[in-house]
């Protein structure tokens, strides 16, 4: 699996190994979630009586207080190793990469430089980086962990009530649905946005390294 | 806050009505999407309290609630359209403004500053304020908003569970709008080092051809890695620095629930009603995330506010570059021969003095060549005759008239400057070569380039003096663009020129040719070059040695010669390396043989 996720996003080992490492702790964090929300709903179910607690007399304060206390803990403790297995080992990983682009550049015949335009091939390093960075360290993981929690506190939820469930889960294939369509028309505009940039970008370069002459 | 909106509003231009407008529609927004939560409690209330599903006054609450949402996501839509446009007008106008401001800068400006750097500043920071405008401003009204509603919300219904859910969110809003204050600071330095790194990169990248070609040590390399690690370090500092209140902060606005709890057994404990106050809890359970991810957004609004007024403040401080100073009642140019008169120069921001006491003078149509080490200040002095810097003190002039007396315009018609770095647009081979003279026909362009030894040059080229340069693979030389520069010049036709010889990366063939449109160029100017081969003064009329920004000798080639002093010797060494070549030339011919 880390030879399929190092492929697919362009990591070298050691990152396809955080970036699992993040993805995990990530999906943990959102189940983590949940408990709050499960103590709440033992606590309604006691106290209006609902089902198997008809009629039975309601846990007290000290039992509702431990349990909160310890989910606290818990949440806290996951998150914290959620964050360091986002944000610090992305930053790891985008340093490794700027290191090994660069002398990768190094290693290219003399004749590319004489082609390339340096300018945009800079900016192309720099910016792709940085946004490398933005994306690995707070989109990519999430994403993935939200699609394992979705799916399991979905699979949870069905067995629960499946009619609420479809009232509340329709949206997911509709939005995925939408995305999916936009797609293309989203690849087209982004395209002609990101070459007229690349060609103001240029001509601003340009304009500045024919200062002298104007 | 109100002082980055109105460096901001100056240049949205015609546009500005459009900001407000966005603002007010995201605010119908925000409160068509609180609708929805109000519903919901009372179809909550609804069942606990009556018990009976098929109550019609449920489905009524429920498709009020639908309505409610999809007015709120077409209103938000709305919002963002208009801020969209106003945005990149913003955009535009800066980048404009920038480029314009920049063009009137004293050309030492970009000696100081790599243009790598600045166009990555004009480029993001422009960027940034797009991202502000477009996508984080249209916020800021359902930002204040939400969060005041659902305030009042959270007391009306129940103060005791409205505490309750509050307190762990303010106590953690606490712990990060401490270290908030430290963020701002962050951000200046994080956008430094960014930028660091990347004028770093543009040198690198640079650099290659020319370490490849020499086999040089990789020095820039080092360098580049140099800022990688301390943007990275940097990076890491900061996230380490955030990891335990962030995580106190994430664990508390989740867990609020875990507070409301026990406090809701305390009050039913009391003898409050059981399915009023759990009616109650539904509400705070829906606000208050609510409630915690406004004022969320409210600290990255206010993060990004920082960041966009620090965007346009590192536009303007381009911007604020000194321009050059115009005399008010420019004297109009009559002669031209150049004086300098005891010139003492410091370069801006350094405090070593480069240059002391120059004084010589170049008569109308007589040609002065500077000589002497690299960095002795030789070029520095052709720079001061165009005011690409302005001197401490002494005075430089033309025709007798001091050269902050004439205007700049008139000075750059009347003054050639050919360097060594000079490039060509990308636009055809008339259009270069017309540049400094837009008026001139073609005959005149054919002529000029005929002078500079073009010829070749154009008839090779697919569409003669039209081919676009950088089009289709259609690339010259450096010689070759030296040659075109140099047409350049010969078409002003500006009586003086200032040159600095740059004939170092040319092979023979080329060097001669620009030899003969160097000749071509000089022909009846007055001119002052800076020569690097010392075969190309011989014919000067006065030689000038400058080491370490001060005259050392000066005459003809003849006279120091004779003199024996520090010209005579470079004179020796020149002419050892010389033969030195050529001989190393013959063994190779012989071995190639």
């Amino acid at each position: 699996m880390y030879k399929w996720v190092q492929k697919q996003f362009a990591l070298t080992e050691e990152g396809s190994h955080t970036f699992v490492r993040g993805v995990v702790w990530t999906f943990l964090h959102f189940v983590s979630l949940m408990f709050p929300m499960m103590l709440m709903f033992y606590f309604l179910m006691e106290h209006l009586g609902i089902g198997e607690f008809a009629g039975k007399t309601p846990h007290g304060i000290w039992f509702y207080a431990e349990f909160s206390l310890l989910i606290l803990a818990v949440m806290l403790v996951i998150y914290a190793f959620s964050y360091s297995a986002t944000y610090d080992s992305v930053y790891d990983e985008s340093m490794r990469r700027r290191v090994s682009i660069a002398e990768r550049l190094r290693k290219l015949p003399l004749s590319f430089f004489g082609k390339k335009n340096l300018s945009d091939l800079t900016s192309t390093i720099m910016d792709d980086c940085n946004a490398l960075e933005m994306i690995f360290s707070h989109a990519v993981p999430e994403l993935f962990a939200a699609i394992g929690s979705v799916t399991v506190i979905g699979i949870m939820l069905f067995c629960y009530n499946w009619k609420m469930s479809i009232a509340l889960f329709w949206v997911v294939p509709a939005a995925a649905l939408l995305i999916a369509l936009s797609k293309k028309i989203q690849d087209h505009w982004f395209e002609g946005s990101y070459n007229a940039r690349r060609i103001i970008m240029e001509d601003i370069q340009e304009g500045l390294e024919n200062v002298q002459e104007i | 806050m109100k002082k980055t909106f109105s460096k901001l509003y100056a240049y949205m231009g015609s546009r500005k009505p459009l900001f407000p407008l966005a603002l007010i529609l995201s605010a119908l927004s925000a409160i068509a999407g609180l609708v929805p939560f109000l519903l919901m409690w009372l179809i909550v209330r609804e069942i606990l309290t009556d018990g009976d599903m098929t109550n019609i006054k449920i489905f009524d609450y429920s498709i009020g609630a639908v309505l409610a949402s999809v007015t709120s996501v077409l209103l938000y839509f709305a919002a963002l359209a208009c801020s969209h446009l106003v945005a990149f007008r913003l955009e535009g106008d800066l980048r404009r403004f920038a480029m314009k401001k920049l063009m009137s800068a004293p050309l030492g400006f970009f000696d100081k500053n790599p243009t790598g750097k600045l166009r990555k500043i004009i480029d993001d920071n422009a960027a940034i304020t797009h991202t502000f405008i477009a996508h984080q401003m249209p916020d800021i009204s359902s930002t204040i908003l939400i969060p005041i509603v659902a305030l009042v919300m959270m007391f009306v219904f129940d103060w005791r569970l409205g505490l309750a859910s509050l307190i762990p969110i303010v106590y953690a809003m606490f712990i990060l709008g401490t270290l908030g204050r430290k963020g701002t600071k962050f951000m200046e330095r994080y956008m430094q080092s960014l930028e660091e790194m990347n004028s770093e990169a543009v040198e690198y990248v640079r650099g290659i051809p020319v370490v490849k070609v020499f086999q040089q040590t990789i020095y820039s390399f080092k360098n580049f890695y140099k800022t990688i690690e301390t943007y990275h370090q940097m990076v890491t500092a900061y996230s380490n620095n955030w990891k335990v209140p962030y995580c106190i902060y994430t664990t508390l606005v989740n867990g609020f629930v875990l507070f409301l709890v026990p406090t809701a057994i305390l009050i039913i404990g009391r003898g409050d009603d059981v399915k009023l106050t759990i009616v109650n809890m539904m509400i705070y359970v829906l606000v208050t995330p609510l409630f915690s991810q406004c004022v969320m957004r409210s600290m990255y609004l206010s993060n990004a506010t920082n960041q966009a007024g620090i965007a346009v403040d590192r536009i303007n401080d381009i911007a604020r570059t000194k321009d050059l100073e115009v005399c008010e009642n420019p004297v109009p140019m009559e002669h031209f021969n150049v004086e300098f008169w005891n010139v003492n120069f410091t370069y801006p921001d350094t405090d070593k003095q480069v240059l002391s006491d120059i004084s010589f003078s170049v008569p109308t149509g007589h040609t002065v060549a500077l000589v002497g080490p690299s960095g002795g200040g030789k070029s520095t002095i052709a720079k001061l005759l165009p005011r690409f810097f302005d001197v401490d003190s002494g005075e430089i002039t033309i025709g007798g008239i001091p050269i902050k007396q004439i205007d700049p315009k008139e000075l750059m018609k009347n003054v050639s400057f050919v360097f060594q770095n000079t490039r060509l647009f990308k636009t055809s081979i008339l259009d270069n070569v017309r540049y400094g003279t837009p008026d001139a026909t073609l005959e005149q362009v054919n002529k000029a380039l005929d002078l500079a030894q073009c010829r070749e040059i154009i008839d090779k080229l697919p569409e003669g003096i039209h081919t676009v340069i950088g089009s289709k693979g259609t690339y010259l030389s450096g010689g070759e663009q030296q040659r075109v520069v140099l047409a350049r010049a010969i078409l002003k036709n500006a009586p003086i020129v200032v040159l600095d010889e740059a004939t170092a990366f040319a092979d023979p063939e080329n060097e001669r040719l620009i030899q003969e449109a160097l000749h071509k160029l000089a022909e009846g100017k007055t001119v002052l070059m800076i020569a690097h081969r010392l075969t190309s003064v011989i014919d000067a009329d006065q030689i000038i040695v400058v080491e370490e920004g001060e005259i050392a000798e000066r005459g003809t080639h003849k006279e120091l010669l004779e003199k024996n002093g520090i010209y005579a010797k470079m004179w020796a060494e020149y002419q050892q390396s010389v033969t030195w070549t050529l001989d190393n030339a013959k063994n190779e011919g012989v071995e190639n043989v």
